[in-house]
């Protein structure tokens, strides 16, 4: 019996709480003399020793749920003998290369690929093999042979990644692959067991089910230095991160390219062993540069260059198609909505004035986004094509009016608005105090809006409902609530000029870019991701509304989906690191793909825990040199992991403890009474 | 309530100085608070006419009543000669219980010395036999005036102690007192009633009218506890846990089944029971003992 964790032994201390504690409650009730018990034999005596042993069955439960609840941390492995084996019976051998981005460093690669040539020319002649490549994906490269030079064709085509693994996920696919077969089949791994890449639990670098692993690790023959670079775009800067990873102090050159061309640069000095930041301010974009780059320049000393680029989108809406729906032409506030819209200058604005909604010809899927002027009055029909707009993921800016206050509801929406308009305090001047100086609506916004508010009216909101901005006295006035996949920014106040001079103050029409810019854009995808994610595809948003991502084009342009795959392909990894183009329904959104940071770390994992893992994961008590005789001898064992019922068995014995000390709560009551 | 009725409540008399007070004390407020008829029940006297009905005894035919009025009557007596009591008194562990001030052995010793009184107001002879598993301490039935402080000299003296078994005092009393008179047994009979059955037969098959005061303390009838107990016998030492609703329930049916049980013994026996319990006045007992010994003349 081995134990994968021993430390958690320590937990079956635990043990003592419950037994002290029934020895606490589990003492004998008070003795008082008696006439005689005559009347009182039997039943009273069974009922006594009944429950005590109920009791002590209570307290076994607790002892017994607290044991395995230690085993399940401890995990236990029992080494048996492998029925599987017996003489000179074939074995299996999966042959596997870790192909994460840091086996490209130095000639790590070339070793492995030595390593797995020199394991195939020692395959005995009962010995089958089959060449697995663990990068994105676990990919099995060659069929099951014993041919050796179609294993070394293999190899050929399996080359590092751009991806960083996680070894528990490696080793757990290799065992289900194992598990397979019905031969015994041992593991091969050949990896640099990078520490980074080492699962939450060292457990699960143990195979349940394969014949063993054998680790055969690969280092760098001399020291090596690495510097790596990490970036974020925000407002107007660049704030460059560069990493020294066990390498010496320098200078080094960080520089900044927009849409490929170079703009600024900065030299720093990076600290040994530590970090130092680079920042490119004032960068004042014009709207068709949205590609950044950031570049060090870490010379011939850094052995992992692929690292040294960092690149990031800064997404921006170019021209922004709104249909404003109005009930009532005379409505003032339309006027306003329409004239402070179109004199947006960035993004371009574009709008369409329909009044009535019912009768008028037009496509809502045509537009970015949707403003519902005096949303309440919209007929029926109208509202329920926007609410189902809103859901496909459309957004839509809801105005209240006068008839959604008349009403006491917003129509699109089931938000009720107070029938009266409020009564404000004795203060005259209103202004509007923003919540959430954060929300993507107001990011260019703080504190008080100067602006005055006459009988608003007071909303209440729903759950999940976002509050942005109120009144000064609290009432909400701007609010944002999701609907399906689109999401509806409520204004709850009319704009005309009878109910407020917000439309005719400085801050209108940058509140409304601010709008536009956060309902307009594509603020469902990030920006920024690592090579090796997955992002979801697909054309029909009826039919996929998780995959608002239509078309990936490459860094280089080209695009990756052919119209056949838009259909078919569900699902697109990233494989190198560049800046992405998704075509989603509202245009084009940039992803910035970077090398997965967990590489950069070359650290490999400390000896005693290679030690542990290839102790634990072999399977066989053997050496190399007498493999074949401690096969044909029997000798084999294998590892059998207690996991897969003790989680069951400690759920039942919770189960029964609920039972029982629900008993034993009925029975204090009962007492009690 | 007189004052005399106060005096024959339990905790009243328990204030008293000895047991010879306390006796006088009850039989005189007894007797205050009842009817003069009640106390003819030892007497010898005429008690009254009654018509003659087929298969009446012709010895108690008045044929001087008959001779001049040519009607037959009978004429009815009291009792026919004086009699003995003998108390049987239990002095087991068990009658040392008390809940409250008085424990079942000193009510059953204010009982006993109270009949003992009264009995000896009607010059009957009287005796006792303290037991519990063994004859404690005796005396004989007699009609001397030392007999009666000597009796309660001998109820004072005793303390409750040990198991209960009517076989030996039984035996021992049906050998002892030869004549036929008046047993009266005090006890909590707390034990198996067809063993009491077959230890009180042998006394009813001497002649001997036979009363079973079966004194018990209130809580035995009616137990209430707060939480769980163990409840330790008195005699046997044993143990058992006992739960409030065990006692509310099953418990209170299992004590009346069993004062059932002791008074279907009773019946069959031809023995009179009165159940009596340490909170109610002497005079209960007293009342109901008279009132059955009446029926029975």
């Amino acid at each position: 019996m081995s134990f994968l964790a021993p430390l958690f032994l320590l937990g079956l201390l635990g043990i003592a709480v419950p037994i002290l504690l029934h020895r606490m409650n589990f003492s004998d009730p008070p003795s008082q003399p008696f006439s005689s018990v005559l009347l009182m034999k039997n039943s009273e005596q069974i009922a006594a020793t009944e429950k005590k042993l109920r009791y002590l069955l209570l307290l076994a439960a607790r002892i017994l749920a607290l044991f395995l609840l230690v085993l399940l941390f401890v995990q236990p492995a029992l080494r048996s003998d492998s029925p599987l084996i017996s003489g000179p019976d074939q074995q299996h051998n999966l042959i596997v290369l870790d192909q994460s981005l840091s086996m490209s460093v130095s000639d790590l690669w070339q070793q492995a690929l030595d390593r797995a040539e020199e394991r195939i020319d020692a395959m005995e002649d009962n010995e089958t093999a089959q060449i697995i490549g663990a990068g994105a994906d676990i990919r099995l490269i060659t069929e099951a042979t014993a041919d050796r030079s179609t294993l070394i064709q293999g190899l050929a085509r399996l080359e590092p990644e751009y991806t960083a693994l996680d070894y528990g996920q490696v080793v757990a696919a290799l065992d289900n692959l194992a598990a397979g077969n019905e031969i015994p089949t041992q593991i091969y791994f050949i990896t640099d067991a990078q520490a980074s890449n080492m699962p939450v639990r060292f457990s699960d670098l143990i195979p349940r089910r394969a014949l063993g692993l054998e680790l055969d690790q690969v280092q760098l023959q001399s020291q090596a230095f690495n510097w790596a670079l990490a970036a974020n775009y925000a407002g107007d800067e660049v704030r460059a991160n560069v990493v020294s990873y066990g390498s010496p102090a320098r200078q080094m050159l960080v520089e900044l390219f927009v849409e490929g061309e170079f703009s600024a640069s900065e030299t720093v000095d990076v600290p040994a062993s530590g970090s130092v930041q680079a920042i490119f301010q004032d960068l004042a974009l014009d709207i068709d540069e949205s590609r950044l780059e950031v570049r060090i320049d870490s010379g011939d000393t850094d052995i992992f260059s692929a690292d040294n680029r960092y690149f990031l989108s800064a997404n921006s809406l170019e021209s922004v198609e709104v249909l404003i729906l109005a009930a009532d032409p005379s409505l003032q506030d339309t006027v306003f909505m329409d004239t402070a819209l179109t004199s947006i200058a960035e993004p371009e604005v574009s709008t369409n004035v329909v009044y009535g909604g019912a009768g008028v010809n037009y496509s809502l899927d045509d537009f970015n986004l949707v403003v519902a002027m005096d949303a309440a009055a919209l007929s029926e029909a109208v509202s329920e094509s926007l609410s189902s707009y809103a859901e496909r993921g459309g957004n839509i800016l809801a105005v209240a009016g006068a008839s959604s206050q008349n009403q006491g509801s917003l129509g699109l929406t089931e938000h009720q608005l107070s029938g009266s308009p409020v009564t404000f305090g004795t203060s005259e001047s209103q202004g509007i105090l923003i919540q959430r100086q954060l929300h993507g609506s107001v990011s260019d916004f703080s504190g008080t809006l100067n602006a005055q508010l006459y009988n608003p009216s007071e909303l209440t909101l729903l759950e999940d409902d976002l509050l942005i901005a109120s009144t000064s006295e609290g009432y909400p006035w701007l609010v944002e609530h999701n609907l399906g996949l689109g999401r509806i920014l409520i204004v709850t106040h009319s704009l005309s000029p009878e109910a407020t001079n917000l439309s005719i103050a400085p801050e209108f029409v940058p509140l409304l870019r601010s709008w536009i810019k956060y309902l307009g854009g594509s603020g469902e995808l990030p920006d920024n991701y690592e090579t090796g994610e997955q992002i979801q595809v697909g054309v029909n948003l009826e039919e996929n509304r998780t995959a608002p991502v239509q078309q990936v084009f490459l860094p280089g342009g080209e695009p990756l989906l052919s119209l056949q795959q838009q259909r078919q392909i569900q699902a697109v990894r990233f494989e190198a690191p560049g800046i992405y183009g998704l075509q989603t329904s509202r245009g084009e959104h940039l992803a910035a793909v970077n090398v997965a940071s967990a590489e950069s770390d070359l650290t490999p994992m400390a000896e005693n825990l290679v030690a542990q893992w290839r102790d634990l994961g072999s399977s066989q008590e053997r050496g190399a040199a007498n493999s074949t005789t401690a096969i044909e001898s029997g000798e084999s064992t294998i590892l059998k992991s207690f996991e897969s019922w003790l989680l069951p068995l400690l759920l039942i014995i919770i189960l029964i403890e609920s039972i029982l000390g629900n008993a034993h709560l009925k029975v204090r009551r009962e007492t009690i009474a | 309530m007189s004052d005399a009725a106060q005096l024959l409540k339990p905790e009243v008399l328990q204030g008293l100085s000895n047991l010879d007070l306390i006796a006088r004390s009850a039989i005189e407020g007894f007797l205050v608070g009842s009817h003069r008829s009640i106390q003819h029940g030892f007497s010898q006297e005429f008690a009254e006419y009654r018509a003659y009905r087929e298969g009446d005894d012709l010895r108690f035919v008045d044929w001087n009543v008959l001779a001049r009025t040519n009607r037959t009557y009978l004429k009815q007596f009291q009792g026919e000669t004086n009699t003995h009591l003998t108390l049987l008194m239990d002095a087991s562990a068990s009658m040392g219980y008390k809940s409250a001030k008085v424990s079942k052995y000193e009510y059953g010793s204010y009982l006993g010395a109270s009949l003992a009184y009264l009995a000896k107001r009607q010059q009957d002879s009287i005796g006792l036999m303290i037991f519990n598993d063994r004859v404690v301490d005796f005396r004989p039935p007699t009609s001397r005036s030392e007999a009666l402080p000597s009796i309660l000299h001998a109820l004072e003296g005793t303390t409750p102690g040990a198991g209960t078994d009517f076989g030996n005092p039984i035996r021992d009393c049906c050998e002892l007192i030869q004549k036929p008179g008046i047993v009266a047994v005090i006890s909590d009979f707390l034990d198996h009633p067809e063993k009491i059955l077959d230890e009180l037969r042998p006394l009813r098959g001497r002649g001997q009218d036979v009363i079973l005061f079966q004194v018990l303390d209130p809580s035995e009838l009616d137990l209430q506890l707060d939480k769980a107990v163990a409840l330790k016998d008195m005699e046997t030492g044993r143990t058992v846990n006992v739960d409030p609703a065990f006692a509310r329930g099953e418990y209170s049916e299992r004590i009346l089944k069993h004062i059932g049980e002791i008074k279907e013994v009773a019946d069959s026996t031809a023995a009179d029971h009165v159940v009596l319990t340490t909170d109610e006045p002497l005079d209960t007992g007293l009342r109901n003992y008279l009132l059955h010994r009446q029926r029975r003349q």
